[in-house]
């Protein structure tokens, strides 16, 4: 099984979640593991979550990874705010 | 080409139509065509014509010829037909007067006749002897002819005629006085047996009678002239040029160089036709044959318009012809192509109206099997389907207008479902304000609270993104914390209860921040659970976040695990919670308005509609004209001081 790379930008929010959304479904479509590049991003929103945890259910869903790298200061702030710490896969 | 802006004008009409420029078209190729035609046909004519005309001249120069040669042949004869009578008189010189006086009598059209005996043939009447008659008006005179002073023997006529034993005209001459009378003679030798000539009989004639011969009928402008052998005229309408001047003086004379090759036609006897800018007509031409008898030649000469008078007033007609039948064909072209195109004029028509709103429109009725009939039948198509279209199009907008109005009675309900803010009157220390400012869109956002057994139930929540999807997961989550908080105190139980709900057939992940809390109005102790959302603040004397760990929001794992924590919470203190959309709210630089300054507009000591207000005026304030992207939610609890 092959891994791609997606690569996010500075934000993943409401403006721009559907773009990434079809991108990450459409590399597990084609049966490849996700690794998500979040080096850029520094602020995901509630919606840009939705789409990390869609992403993570869909991608178990085929028996594939959906793993995320350089998460920010930030972002990891995010994350544990809502709770999110330990629920995602760190490559 | 004043024909062409003629029709071009009357066709043209003003405004160019189709059916003007067609007819334009047509009429100006029928001209092009016609023209060329005409030019063909002309050049056609006027050849035939020409052919034509030398025929008929001919026949006219014929019939002129056979009519002098006629003259002629007769005075031949008469001289031969004498020949008999002289040579039985041959012994009585005498009687020969007679024979000549009676060929006079018997021949009116001869002037004059000699009998010219060769010297000495009657040894008694000498060297010279030529009995001779002549007219004087209507009387016959008869005298002895030759002498010292008119020796005839050397002269052309008689030398000539001896030498070639045969009859022969004379060169024409004038009569000595005799006033002045241009003649002719006919010179016949009379031999012996040895061959010699005895005698030259000689018969004079006028050539004055050619001329009536020559008067030409048949044409209006033209006139006939008679030359002799060696080209001198003989007969012509200038009388001064009768036996004064030949064709060649008047060759070499003058400026008419196109004679010398007809001159040179008449000196070898070929008959034709030549074209010649005649003094008296100007363009003309010259028919012209030899005669038999004396080798004369003859000509007609014939002012050209003259023999084309016909063709130019055929030509005359023709053309008027054409102009009369050019406009007619001009109105019936362009009665027939507005015909053949009216259909196109009702489609405009029909298409005018289409593009104004009417797909009902009428379209022509079409009969004939050509391009129109495939017009009318991609144009009925067209409209069929734009009507169809037009029609699914209202259906759509109907539904979207409806499913609009729909979605904006949902938003209300929606709101309608949050409590504004409550004074129960048994309550008068508890203050309480909420507050939902929607997003244009149906949202998510939502807050609850309500008093059971003195115990203050409230929530706040954001479900992860927007429009109906988010609502229903809304109004359910809301719903289910209503029914279970009516009657469970245990927020573990109520959570799992609410989480087990959200996460149950949740296939798109909608997830739920929530921040649930039970305040005891009796003993201030504060129990509260928080699933993902922001944490709330205490504002007292300081302002500090509520401690509370973060768990999963509502939807994501239905085993998930809730920590329910608590504190106190005393008189005078506020419990100001709010969802992302306060923090996120963005300017149009895309700012978020951000955790510091939501702490910097919190203040001790107000009450909580003033505490929300505030804050609502510092984010409009941050926000300015940028477009609210998400709901924006903040709810107050406080109890007062006694």
């Amino acid at each position: 099984m092959n891994t791609e790379v997606y690569k996010l930008g500075e934000e993943l929010d409401s403006f721009n979640y559907q773009e990434v959304q079809d991108g990450i479904l459409a590399i597990l479509e084609k049966g490849n593991n996700v690794l998500l590049d979040m080096t850029a991003c520094n602020y995901v929103s509630s919606t840009g979550l939705r789409v990390l945890l869609y992403s993570k259910k869909v991608a178990a869903s085929k028996g594939l990874n959906f793993s995320l790298k350089g998460v920010s200061a930030e972002v990891q702030d995010i994350m544990s705010v809502t709770g999110f710490d330990g629920f995602f896969d760190y490559a | 080409m004043p024909t062409c802006a003629f029709v071009t004008a009357w066709i043209g009409g003003g405004r160019k139509s189709l059916a003007s420029r067609i007819s334009l078209w047509v009429v100006l190729s029928v001209v092009l065509i016609l023209s060329i035609t005409a030019l063909i046909g002309n050049y056609y004519v006027v050849k035939s014509i020409k052919l034509e005309e030398s025929v008929k001249a001919n026949g006219i120069l014929y019939i002129v010829g056979q009519r002098i040669d006629a003259s002629l042949v007769t005075v031949e004869i008469a001289v031969r037909n004498h020949i008999g009578d002289i040579v039985e008189n041959i012994d009585n010189p005498e009687a020969l007067y007679h024979i000549t006086q009676r060929m006079l009598e018997d021949n009116p059209g001869i002037v004059g006749s000699a009998i010219a005996f060769r010297p000495y043939f009657f040894p008694d009447k000498g060297q010279w002897f030529a009995p001779y008659s002549y007219r004087e008006g209507l009387t016959i005179h008869t005298k002895q002819l030759g002498g010292p002073d008119y020796d005839y023997h050397t002269m052309d006529w008689y030398q000539t005629t001896d030498t070639m034993r045969n009859g022969y005209w004379s060169e024409p001459y004038f009569d000595e006085g005799g006033g002045e009378m241009a003649m002719t003679t006919y010179s016949f030798p009379l031999l012996d047996t040895g061959g010699n000539t005895i005698a030259v009989v000689t018969a004079d004639i006028l050539l004055d009678d050619f001329s009536k011969l020559l008067e030409v009928k048949y044409y209006e402008n033209a006139y006939a002239c008679l030359l002799s052998r060696n080209g001198t005229f003989i007969s012509h309408p200038m009388k001064e040029l009768v036996l004064r001047e030949s064709i060649f003086s008047v060759t070499d004379s003058t400026k008419y160089p196109e004679l010398k090759d007809l001159a040179q036609d008449f000196a070898e006897g070929r008959s034709g036709m030549r074209k010649w800018t005649s003094p008296r007509y100007g363009e003309s031409y010259i028919f012209f044959v030899p005669l038999q008898h004396t080798g004369w030649s003859m000509a007609i000469v014939c002012k050209a318009s003259e023999l084309f008078k016909g063709v130019r007033k055929a030509g005359l007609f023709l053309t008027a012809l054409f102009l009369i039948m050019l406009v007619l064909l001009t109105y019936l072209l362009r009665r027939g192509v507005h015909r053949l195109i009216a259909p196109l004029t009702t489609f405009t028509q029909a298409v005018d109206q289409v593009a104004q709103g009417n797909l009902q429109a009428e379209l022509p009725v079409i009969h004939s099997q050509d391009e129109m009939q495939q017009l009318h039948h991609s144009f009925s198509i067209m409209q069929q389907s734009l009507a169809q279209q037009m029609e699914e199009l209202k259906q759509v907008n109907e539904a979207k207008g409806r499913i609009e109005g729909e979605l904006k009675v949902a938003r209300e309900i929606q709101l309608s479902m949050l409590p504004k803010a409550y004074q129960p009157s048994d309550h008068s220390n508890l203050d309480i304000y909420g507050q939902l400012c929607a997003a244009k869109e149906v949202g998510g956002d939502f807050y609850d609270f309500f008093i059971r057994d003195e115990k203050l139930f409230f929530c706040i929540g954001d479900v992860s993104g927007k429009g109906v999807p988010a609502a229903l997961v809304m109004t359910t989550t809301l719903s289910q914390f209503r029914n279970v908080a009516t009657y469970e105190d245990d927020l573990q139980k109520i959570i799992k209860s609410i989480n087990k709900t959200a996460c149950a057939d949740n296939e798109t992940v909608m997830f739920v921040t929530f921040f649930m809390g039970v305040l005891d109005l009796r003993t201030e102790q504060l129990r509260y659970v928080n699933a993902g959302h922001n944490k709330p603040f205490f504002i007292c004397d300081g302002i500090t976040e509520l401690p509370a760990k973060p768990n999963l929001p509502l939807g994501v794992d239905e085993n998930a695990p809730y920590i329910v924590r608590e504190c106190t919470m005393q008189a005078g203190t506020m419990l100001f919670l709010y969802t992302d959309g306060l923090t996120e709210a963005r300017n149009t630089q895309r700012k978020q308005f951000g955790i510091e300054r939501v702490i910097s507009q919190l203040k001790n000591g107000v009450d909580s509609k003033n505490q929300i207000d505030k804050m609502t005026q510092a984010v409009q304030k941050f926000v300015g004209d940028a477009a609210q992207s998400d709901d924006l939610t903040m709810l107050g609890i406080k109890v007062k001081n006694q």
